[in-house]
């Protein structure tokens, strides 16, 4: 049960992404918060307008026709607060993840340790790093002056040392910073962001705040065991979001009416999940994972960690990346009919050139289907290798991104997820349907009623429970007996085959008692124990237990791999 | 419903603006006739530089002031082996230039020298009259002409004489269909799927490619080449589009501007061909909204690149053969088939 509402408002979060700027409102309906709709309309902060305002305009004026509630009085301006006559919203959260990527350029003393950390922190927002600086570089002092120079960075994120420790090693690096930033004309000067030993960073900003901004930030290593990226990266997003602000006409005027500092999107997805994060059960972790068109989004919040890492590849723009970072056959191999690939490749690439596009043909849309099982896959191997313990055992599991999302039918968006993240032990995967997850985190700096209640309304939808054990068993052989016990006391028992997908019959909302006994030496869940069975609800599309075995082998052989993806399709209805 | 524009047309108004990344000089004047390499304006860039540490060169002690060792003031050009600095003690120690070079900055004992400064020019890159002067950024140049925007550029721009060989608008380029006769002009073509053609291209040497399409495993290639490559419909085997067809067949033989830019969603220069001509026209709309008896094209899938009429907007959504919902458009084709598709995979041609 969540807490009472003492002062409700309404809430308009708007998102503007590279495809699409989305209006999503929020209020009180018979005294809980909810969804109550959101306006779309093609991005314009990009060619022929860049102007934010334009988009944001028009999906306030399609949320309208959706709500009929008037939310822009007659001279166009945004009523805020809202009025007793029920016009206007009473807050506004933004967000944004269009614009072009920064270029940033990270600076630490050891490679392993302190640029490690910044290279980690430097993920979390939309950006790409152009060069890095540290104790281990070889390059003589003018061949990085000219690199820096070249690179022409619009950010410069420093850390290194731990509070107390190194400190002349820093200031030969901020030396030859200062040195880069004087070269510059000053227009073209990247802002400094220092988190590195806190001994020194007055110093530093003193320093280089002659020539150029600069912000400080808790270090991201106060001791040489304990990384604590989360401060940093808070400075880092709010950085990006006034650099993102100042150069694209339109928002600095929005945000400057929100309630809370604007977000890249990503950065207010991680914070909604390490919210529910201490909701849920801690000691299991969430997981969050949103495939945009441009950029994926990784975030992970468990008792010890928090992790979030953005990747440039996407299901629009950031489809050409997917094929720089994979081979073509990465992507086939999840196609359940023949295609030639060198017409994969040139779709790929065509929907590169209009990610607003949509798939209309089957085919169109099993290839888009295979890019977002390919994207998912590679952002999660990324993810961990960046924080190695992060596991693969999550509860819940949230997606959103319209290439998961948006399909004929919920059994697509589980198919996609499963050999995507290819999850292991129990899980709930949830359907972020409407993309509410970085408004919701926006909101929670200052409601944290509302992300609860709308999270736990009908405005996300719970797809399946999912077990995915582990077993070096042959292909074919039980692996599991499963007894599952409904609310009515009946029963139904079955053997799990390993390298099988296995639907249960649980209806949405439904819930039973599953008992498993392992056999052959399979972990049904490496964190817990389940001894008497456990509590499960069924999703949209059921339970479904995944035998398939980690990591996922597909056969080589093309038409037994292609009939095998079909045999999997079908075992979760189509 | 706001949409997206590409123009393909015969004669408009062209309006382009040429600047500089951050303040420089202004090389035209307003009302001054420009051609495509006239430099509208220019700006020296940081090249490479040189950090000569005169204090440790010269083994100085912290007790000796700099000023009264270096030779050479911030803004000094200094030739090889020019003295930066010199202390006369028992013996006197020089510390000399390493290269020609100018002196950047002065820093502690450390003499930054700029040894290749580098000089940024932005082009008018089209023939035109220059209507506006942007102060120290650059100017606005405008002319009259045929306009054909791409979707695809591989960041060269050049000017030359166009040549239309196609018979038809998906016409494959082969490796025997390029000879010397070709030899500083652009090509106009409508199809490429092989790599070799584009590099003995750049062997006649072509000056440039207009491309209807071209297979996507090309585009490592063409990113490698300076000759300037520009794809009007995208990857795959794609026609050029009836209207594109008519302008390129039609104007062999003139002078034109390949503008074959990189195209993101947030830059202002998108792949276009620009052919002057000598006739005014009015400017021509950038942002549209879908309307029925619209020419639009079909960006993706298997009806990409083809043309054709907007019937309608449906109202609500339709299923499609994928299975997905979406807002649909009717569009009576070329060839006089109706097709319906989601909206989101057209764009107007204008």
């Amino acid at each position: 049960m969540t807490p009472t509402l003492v002062d409700p408002e309404s809430v308009l979060a708007i998102d503007f992404g590279s495809v699409n700027t989305r209006a999503m409102l929020f209020d009180v309906v018979e005294g809980e918060y909810n969804f109550i709709a959101a306006g779309l309309a093609p991005c314009t902060m990009g060619a022929p307008y860049f102007d934010a305002l334009e988009s944001f305009h028009l999906a306030l004026t399609h949320l309208k026709r959706i709500t009929g509630r008037t939310l822009l009085d007659d001279e166009e301006s945004l009523i805020l607060p809202g009025r007793d006559d029920g016009t206007g919203i009473d807050r506004l959260v933004v967000t944004f993840s269009a614009g072009e990527e920064l270029k940033i350029v990270v600076t630490g003393l050891l490679a392993d340790v302190s640029l490690e950390s910044v290279q980690r922190a430097a993920s979390a927002v939309y950006g790409r790093v152009v060069d890095s600086l540290s104790l281990a570089d070889r390059r003589r002092s003018e061949v990085q002056l000219d690199a820096l120079l070249q690179a022409r960075p619009d950010l410069i994120l420093m850390a290194g040392g731990t509070d107390g420790g190194a400190s002349r090693s820093i200031m030969r690096l901020a030396d030859l910073v200062a040195l880069t930033c004087r070269l510059l004309p000053r227009e073209t000067r990247p802002e400094i962001i220092f988190a590195g030993n806190q001994t020194i960073a007055n110093k530093i900003k003193d320093g280089l705040g002659k020539w150029t901004t600069v912000h400080l930030a808790p270090n991201l290593r106060p001791t040489i065991d304990l990384e604590d990226p989360s401060p940093a990266q808070n400075v880092l997003s709010q950085v990006a979001a006034e650099i993102r602000s100042r150069r694209t006409h339109g928002l600095e005027g929005l945000s400057s009416l929100a309630s809370a500092p604007t977000l890249p999107t990503a950065a207010a997805f991680g914070r909604m999940v390490r919210f529910l994060g201490q909701l849920f059960d801690r000691s299991k972790g969430v997981l969050g994972v949103d495939v945009g068109a441009s950029w994926t989004t990784v975030a992970a919040a468990t008792e010890k960690t928090y992790a979030l890492n953005l990747s440039p590849l996407g299901s629009g723009a950031g489809a050409a990346e997917v094929l720089v970072q994979s081979t073509l056959a990465d992507i086939t191999r999840w196609l359940p009919i023949h295609m030639s690939a060198e017409e994969v490749r040139d779709r790929i690439f065509q929907k590169s050139l209009h990610p607003a596009s949509l798939p209309e043909s089957a085919e169109d849309l099993l290839i888009e289907q295979a890019v977002a099982r390919q994207i998912m896959r590679l952002s999660m191997a990324q993810t961990q290798a960046r924080w190695p313990n992060l596991g693969y055992s999550f509860e819940p599991m949230l997606v959103s991104g319209a290439a998961v999302t948006h399909t004929p039918t919920p059994q697509q968006s589980l198919m996609m997820i499963l050999d995507g993240l290819q999850p292991i032990g129990l899980t709930t995967i949830i359907l972020d349907q409407n993309g509410l997850t970085p408004a919701l985190g926006a909101i929670a700096s200052f409601n944290s009623i509302l992300p609860v209640q709308v999270f736990e309304s009908g405005a996300f939808l719970s797809l399946a429970t999912v077990i995915c054990p582990v077993s070096s068993a042959r292909e074919g052989t039980p692996i599991l007996h499963a007894r599952l016990q409904y609310e009515n006391g009946e029963e139904d028992v079955f053997e799990v085959l390993k390298g099988s997908l296995l639907s249960l019959p649980l209806r949405l909302g439904v819930t039973g008692k599953l008992y498993l006994q392992a056999l052959r030496g399979t972990t049904i869940d490496p964190r817990l124990r389940p001894a008497g069975g456990f509590k499960i609800t069924g999703g949209i599309c059921g339970a479904v237990i995944d035998a398939r075995g980690r990591p996922l082998n597909l056969p080589v052989e093309d038409a037994r791999r292609r009939e095998l993806l079909k045999k999997w399709a079908l075992a979760l209805g189509g | 419903m706001l949409a997206p524009v590409t123009h393909m047309l015969a004669l408009t108004h062209i309006r382009r603006r040429r600047l500089l990344p951050f303040p420089g000089q202004v090389m035209v004047r307003l009302g001054q006739s420009v051609k495509p390499a006239d430099v509208i304006a220019q700006v020296a860039r940081p090249g490479s530089h040189l950090i000569v540490d005169v204090r440790r060169m010269l083994r100085l002690p912290p007790s000796v002031k700099m000023d009264q060792v270096l030779q050479v003031h911030q803004g000094d050009k200094v030739e090889k082996d020019m003295p930066l600095g010199e202390y006369e003690g028992m013996f006197t120690r020089i510390a000399r230039a390493p290269e020609d070079g100018t002196v950047v900055m002065i820093q502690g004992g450390r003499v930054v020298l700029e040894t290749a400064p580098e000089i940024l020019h932005v082009f008018a890159e089209m023939s035109g009259e220059v209507t506006e002067i942007i102060p120290e950024r650059g100017a606005w140049v405008e002319t009259d002409g045929a306009l054909l925007q791409g979707v695809w550029g591989n960041d060269h721009t050049i000017s030359a004489l166009l040549m239309t060989r196609m018979s038809s608008p998906d016409e494959t380029l082969d490796v025997n269909r390029l000879d010397v006769s070709m030899r500083g002009g652009i090509l106009a073509v409508g199809h490429c799927s092989n790599a070799d053609v584009l590099r003995i291209a750049t062997e006649i040497p072509l000056r440039g490619l207009i491309l209807g399409s071209m297979t996507a495993d090309l585009v490592p290639v063409a990113e490698k080449l300076t000759m300037p490559i520009l794809v009007l419909e995208g990857f795959g085997k794609i026609p050029v589009n009836p209207l594109a067809y008519k302008i390129l067949t039609s104007s062999d033989q003139r002078e034109i501007s390949l503008l074959a830019h990189r195209w993101t969603p947030y830059a202002a220069n998108r792949p276009e061909v620009v052919i002057p001509l000598n006739a005014a026209a009015e400017y021509p709309n950038d942002t549209a909204q879908f309307r029925p008896g619209q020419m639009v094209r079909v960006n993706t899938g298997k009806n990409a690149g083809r043309c054709g009429k907007l019937s309608q907007i449906r109202p609500g959504v339709r299923v499609f053969p994928s299975g997905l919902t979406a807002q649909a458009a009717d569009l009576q084709m070329e060839d006089g088939t109706e097709i319906c598709l989601p909206v989101a995979n057209l764009d107007v041609l204008e």
